[in-house]
């Protein structure tokens, strides 16, 4: 990216400078808080760094999104200045394995970049964990998950229909960001689960597709809701990124009755992966996998995931009705990182 | 590859011309050659696969080799 001296504009008035951003192509559609140097200082200073930085490189496009970079994307999605560690440490996790970000930037399956806090952080800058967990009505959800794809945008160019040939694209590229509800779930928290303390702040960040609703509103037994899942985790349209990782979002509704039923985190995943099996050879007749079907195909069975460590089980969402959510990520492998203290 | 000595030639399909073009420029190197097959090919017969390599494996090793190929 060039550096903010480069494309400094003055402005009449604010509006303008709303319309201004839009001229230079700043946006991801929506109107941008304009990027006036003092915010951008203002989130610098907030996580103690100079401007200077490189985040995140993405060196097979010859780009690298600096902490300046970063924050004034983060101003123009809406950011408050606390909310900027959340994004420095998201883009540092990303920078750990460069080649899924040209993929997440790129990719024709259209992913985008799922971040899931945990710990004191939830509550300090109100991120939501609970009613409409994907949905809008919440600045850090919604900021913060922007400031992301407005990085990928005006960082690395990833426009659609340029440098991001997503063929159909997806919500969750506007802002993909929530929060796990640790204070009613049945289970440990995810981050402690991923060997953290329970005490710390951290971010989970997955390169990773659109959340899939599961309802299960009439089977009132543990199992019957991890069939629901299972179900939704062998269908064709997921079935052909077998095995992967997942995020596994169990609503509060799901969360009583497995609890009830005495379901632990680990018998849940080994459920998940022991039941979502599918054959190869049905694969190929959906052409979800490569053909010709070779002969074993039919009992060669597909699982959803090896490693039960790969099904990464949390607990979120809203009462009132019985939903839980599947969220199946790419070869990026999912990590948690420590949210910086300043 | 190139840079580390490896004689390369990158296929795109055709669907992807503006995307290449988008990218050699971000590189600084627009004038990068590179084979452009056409769309789709997942979705190809192996017999087809093989008949759109025939297609395009002159210019391949011309880009390889960077000579033209004799007729």
């Amino acid at each position: 990216m060039t550096s903010s001296a480069e494309r400094h504009v003055e402005t009449a008035d604010t509006i303008e400078a709303i319309e201004e951003c839009f001229r230079m192509g700043w946006t991801d559609g929506l109107p941008v808080v304009p990027p006036a140097d003092y915010k951008v200082r203002e989130m610098l200073s907030t996580a103690g760094l100079t401007g200077e930085e490189e985040l995140l490189n993405l060196d097979m496009r010859s780009r690298v999104i600096t902490s300046e970079n970063a924050a004034a994307n983060a101003v123009m999605a809406g950011c408050e200045a606390e909310y900027f560690p959340v994004l420095v440490t998201a883009l540092r996790t990303l920078e750990e394995e460069r080649n899924f970000v040209n993929m997440a930037a790129s990719s024709t399956s259209s992913p985008s970049i799922l971040m899931v806090l945990n710990g004191p952080i939830r509550e300090a800058l109100g991120i939501n964990s609970r009613d409409g967990l994907f949905g809008p009505g919440f600045r850090a959800n919604a900021s913060i998950g922007r400031a992301v794809r407005l990085c990928f945008m005006n960082g690395f160019d990833a426009w659609p229909g340029q440098l991001d040939r997503g063929t159909l694209g997806t919500p969750a590229k506007y802002t993909f960001c929530i929060a796990e509800n640790e204070e009613t779930s049945p289970w440990e928290p995810l981050h402690v689960s991923r060997g953290f303390d329970a005490s710390d702040s951290v971010v989970t960040v997955a390169v990773a597709y659109n959340p899939v609703s599961v309802p299960n509103s009439y089977a009132h037994n543990g199992r019957a809701i991890l069939l629901a899942i299972c179900d939704a985790l062998r269908s064709a349209a997921l079935a052909h990124r077998y095995p992967a990782q997942w995020v596994i979002v169990i609503g509060p509704e799901h969360a009583i009755t497995l609890q009830g039923d005495g379901w632990t985190r680990r018998d849940i995943q080994d459920f998940l992966i022991e039941n979502s099996g599918r054959s190869r050879a049905e694969l190929v007749r959906l052409g979800s996998k490569q053909g010709p079907e070779q002969p074993g195909d039919e009992e060669l069975i597909m699982r959803c995931a090896i490693d039960p460590n790969d099904i990464l089980i949390m607990h979120g969402g809203g009462t009132g009705g019985r939903y839980s959510a599947i969220i199946d990520t790419t070869g990026y492998r999912i990590r948690t990182r420590k949210i910086a203290a300043n | 590859m190139e840079k580390r000595g490896v004689p390369t030639a990158a296929i795109i399909t055709h669907v992807f011309l503006n995307t290449a073009q988008a990218m050699t420029r971000m590189m600084g190197v627009p004038d990068y050659r590179y084979v452009v097959a056409q769309h789709p090919l997942s979705s190809l017969t192996d017999d087809q696969v093989k008949a759109r390599a025939a297609e395009i494996a002159d210019e391949v090793e011309s880009i390889l080799t960077g000579q033209p190929v004799a007729a």
